[in-house]
């Protein structure tokens, strides 16, 4: 039979598709010929550039370009499905204005603050960078400089990062984005736990029996764990699925139990379950006993705004993570006000709905996994809703094992892989150590052979605090890599654009294209993307995936990696490093960074007889030796041993990622449970080890209320957040041209009778203005998402309308995350 | 070319057809109304069915389509999720064309 070309492509496909879902094709839709063509595509597996889910996809590139991806079908992520935005991977690095050459605002051919931007090479671009930053720490010291960093670095980008500032330039004002979006997730790990990152894995999914929903919307932010989710629910009629959020959305199409809530109650739906659990005797006695202690929480912590701001002076505490004991009688009584009368009243969701939530939970007999993401971390109560969930499931024992598992859902790729686990934040170091511990400072010295004393002790300005600094003229010289943070960052009006436009700084942002940020720099540097480099990846259940370029960068775009340590060699230690610190290593005398960070005996262990000719590695040729490797082996030297083992190097290059710890190469899927996870010792059962006790903390929180609620003037709740067809700020996802035609412009989902209210339209031109600033955009009453009265949802991909002049930047006190969920917003006709 | 012929900025780019494959999860109950549904797109083509599941292949002439569908599809009552597996385009040239068996 001959089978035409189309033919042959749709069966293909056809057959693709039934593999993964597991369905037996009719015999007429299998029989493929083997074509020619097909095999000029060589492909080679990565994980996607987006979510944190972690799928992996085969890439197929032909010609030195991308052109065409396909969900893994060997991948225990995603089981060879793709959400549209990983299907449309192939075309993110293709993008019409994509970045070649470095860019300079100039005039009369010198750098210039208010210049235009002019094409420099990158030694011209280097030359006025490093001039700026030797200028700033000669001036002001080393806190004169920084960076902002993010989840989308590799691995060994982020390490490489964080090395060149706390090590080199002696500042620990590094952040990652992932600050915006996970701080409060790690901050709430280590309460309870004492170490971060899930319990549990992927595998929870097709093992319990309820699933809980806390404001995440999994359908549209999550699509492939939603459908191995929805996969579960419909093949077994005794799954039940409960959906929390503060506006009803795509996810609520599967819900059993879907809950529309008031923003900043789901504080007292949490304490409500629990003090339901002790009520109805349902605590797991023998599980709480012999793993939990109970502690209480420090209350009125503010709201982590400026120090002047009078919601600062108001509160008792601010920024208070204080703990101290409490037993569970004591526990028992603070629960005891959260009735289900106060619970419905807080929230509004009916009685009937809320029992039915705390009954799965207290039920013995249900396997429940709770899932989360923005809805609890960016909330001015985030850590304290983290803690919450992990109550509920510490005192009912369903924890640590297959089905039974709180999960703390990622948005970025490398959110764990990166920002967390290599420690790229302000006062972090890899491997769950902190720079405020003298012990873990000297024990990263003694990884990194510098002197005693090298990195500083005082913890550096996280996110927010950054672009306050800016504003302030306090820090001077600052690097935005990998991220779009003008676009990101809440309150640019007040805060963000007047700190990056301050003629005392100087801005530099790496990006493969022109984003806000970039926009509003001072230079802007060109960046290899993706598969135009080596990297590996953590996924949001300790996955670590790996992947080898596969296609040269355009002109000439240049990897993080690259750029980190080509700027490093800019620097003489004499220049940056005071005399002091010097003479504790006197051999380093004349080096440079690039010498004392990279050229150490570690970074430069492995040759480039490791690299097969053939390979594309554009980093490793250029410096000479497989950099990838000598920074990923020596940053996993800190976590080997203790509970954050990572595989040698080479074997994520074979595996389809692996989940940490790999102990005598064997991953682990649910921590802190004997049998599952080679840390618990035997006859232990189940074995906290974060803690120095074993045992993990109830902690006792109350309901307090949001920074800022909807009143007379400013009479409506804004929520923002994602959309399916775009990512983050969509610098990547706007210019797939499928992509962007499918949801184009960002609008305000709008319940029908707020609409109305306001004379207003399907479609109308609207001005939306909070305290801070306003935008132009179109009412939307229809489609996925279906707010209540008296809340607006806006997406904030949209460059065009920059939702964070709306946004407060209020923040947890504790994780420094910004509640981008609420903040009072007015709506009037344009 | 014709100078003098007006030619639209997408009539200048070479055609593509592109072809993907869906895993499409609906209500069970709803499935046949779904199938229905789908049926009446001409774009798209049900390979095959199991339970809640099918196995949609989706087929467009230019790049703008495909998520057109992608969206008729999840906008049909019943459908939960529609998950992409296989993408590939080509010029739209002989090759693509159907020949008569």
């Amino acid at each position: 039979m001959k089978l035409t070309r189309r033919a042959f492509v749709k069966a293909n496909a056809a057959a693709s598709a039934a593999a993964v879902a597991g369905i037996a094709l009719p015999v007429s839709a299998t029989n493929l010929i083997a074509s020619k063509d097909a095999t000029k595509i060589k492909w080679e597996k990565a994980p996607c550039r987006f979510c944190g889910t972690g799928c992996s996809v085969m890439v197929g590139t032909q010609e030195g370009r991308v052109v065409a991806t396909q969900g893994d079908p060997d991948s225990e992520v995603n089981k060879g499905l793709n959400c549209i935005k990983g299907y449309f991977l192939s075309k993110i690095m293709y993008g019409n204005d994509r970045l070649t050459t470095p860019l300079l605002r100039m005039k009369a051919g010198k750098y210039h603050k208010n210049g235009d931007f002019t094409p420099v090479s990158w030694d011209q671009a280097f030359d006025v960078m490093a001039d700026k930053f030797k200028q700033a720490i000669k001036d002001k010291g080393p806190t004169s400089v920084g960076m902002f960093g993010s989840g989308q670095w590799t691995v060994w980008e982020g390490y490489a990062a964080a090395k060149l500032m706390k090590a080199g330039f002696l500042s620990n004002n590094i952040d990652p984005n992932a600050r915006h979006c996970m701080a409060s997730a790690v901050v709430g790990f280590m309460r309870t736990f004492g170490i971060d990152e899930p319990m549990g894995c992927y595998d929870d999914l097709e093992a319990a029996d309820t699933f809980v929903l806390w404001g995440s919307n999994m359908a549209e932010m999550h699509p492939i764990l939603w459908s191995r989710l929805t996969d579960r629910r419909l093949a077994n009629p005794h799954v039940k699925v409960h959906v929390l959020s503060t506006f009803q959305h795509r996810s609520f199409e599967l819900a059993d139990n879907g809950m529309v809530f008031t923003p900043q109650s789901d504080l007292a739906i949490l304490n409500y379950i629990a003090n339901y659990i002790i009520q109805k005797d349902k605590v797991n006695w023998d599980f709480v006993n012999k793993h939990t202690v109970f502690k209480r929480g420090t209350t009125d912590i503010g709201y982590g705004l400026r120090p002047e701001h009078p919601l600062q002076q108001a509160a008792k505490n601010p920024d208070s993570g204080a703990m101290s004991d409490m037993t569970f009688e004591e526990y028992k009584r603070f629960l005891s006000e959260y009735t289900l009368e106060k619970a419905v009243e807080l929230s509004g969701v009916p009685a009937e709905k809320l029992e039915a939530l705390a009954q799965s939970y207290a039920d013995p007999n249900q396997k429940v996994t709770s899932f989360w993401t923005m809805g609890f971390n960016q909330h001015t109560r985030g850590v304290w809703a983290n803690n919450s969930v992990y109550n509920i499931h510490l005192l009912t024992g369903k924890i640590s094992e297959p089905g039974n598992s709180p999960f703390s859902l990622t948005g970025q790729p490398s959110a764990c892989g990166t920002a967390r686990e290599v420690g790229t934040f302000a006062h972090r170091l890899p491997a769950d150590l902190v720079v405020t511990n003298p012990k873990h400072r000297a024990t990263a010295e003694k990884i990194w052979k510098l002197p005693e004393g090298t990195i500083p002790a005082q913890p550096g300005y996280h996110a927010v605090l950054q672009n306050r600094m800016l504003k302030d003229g306090k820090l001077n010289a600052y690097w935005v890599m990998c991220n779009n943070n003008m676009q990101a960052a809440p309150n640019m009006n007040e805060e963000g654009l007047p700190g990056y436009r301050n003629p005392e700084n100087f801005i530099v942002c790496s990006d493969p294209y022109p984003t806000v940020t970039a926009q509003a720099s001072d230079l802007i540097l060109p960046t290899a993307m993706w598969v135009e480099k080596e990297g590996a990846y953590g996924n949001a259940e300790r996955r670590t995936q790996f992947w080898h370029q596969q296609v040269e960068a355009p002109g000439d775009a240049k990897s993080d990696l690259w750029q980190l340590m080509e700027f490093s060699k800019r620097f003489k230690v004499e220049e940056v490093w005071p005399q002091a610190l010097i003479a504790k290593q006197p051999e380093l005398r004349g080096k440079t960074l690039y010498d004392i960070l990279y050229r150490n005996g570690n970074v430069d262990k492995f040759g480039l007889d490791e690299v097969p000719e053939a390979r594309l590695n554009d980093e490793a040729r250029h410096f000479g030796f497989y950099v990838q490797k000598g920074l990923f082996e020596e940053y996993a030297a800190f976590g080997r041993g203790h509970g954050h083992d990572l595989a040698p190097f080479d074997m994520y290059h074979q595996a389809h990622g692996l989940r940490w710890p790999v102990v005598d190469g064997k991953e682990t899927l649910w921590r802190y449970r004997e049998g599952y996870d080679p840390y618990v010792g035997k006859g232990k059962g189940v074995d906290f080890y974060g803690k120095p006790d074993g045992k993990a903390f109830i902690i006792a929180t109350p309901f307090e209320p949001a920074a800022e609620a909807p009143d007379q003037e400013f009479d409506l709740w804004l929520s923002t957040g994602r959309v399916l067809e775009h990512w983050h700020s969509g610098s990547m996802t706007r210019r797939v041209p499928e992509l962007y035609r499918a949801f184009p412009d960002a609008v305000i989902f709008m319940h029908p009778n707020d609409a109305e209210k306001r004379n207003l339209r399907r479609g109308d031109e609207i001005i939306v203005s909070s305290r801070r600033g306003e935008l132009r955009s179109r009412v939307e009453t229809r489609g996925r998402n279906r707010p209540p009265e008296g809340l607006v949802f806006m997406p904030w991909f949209d460059a065009k309308q920059l939702t964070n002049k709306l946004t407060l930047d209020a923040t947890d006190p504790l994780s420094k995350e910004t509640d981008y969920k609420k903040c009072a917003v007015k709506i009037v006709k344009a | 070319m014709n100078q003098k012929q007006p030619v639209s900025k997408e009539y200048m780019q070479p055609q593509e057809c592109h072809i993907s494959s869906l895993v499409v999860h609906c209500n069970p109950e709803r499935v046949a109304q779904v199938v229905a549904d789908i049926e009446q797109l001409k774009e798209a083509e049900i390979y095959a069915q199991e339970g809640g599941k099918l196995v949609v292949v989706i087929e467009s002439v230019g790049k703008n389509h495909i998520l057109e569908t992608v969206e008729k599809l999840n906008n049909i009552a019943g459908v939960i999720n529609a998950s992409m597996v296989y993408h590939q385009f080509e010029k739209l040239d002989v090759q693509c064309e159907d020949n008569k068996l």
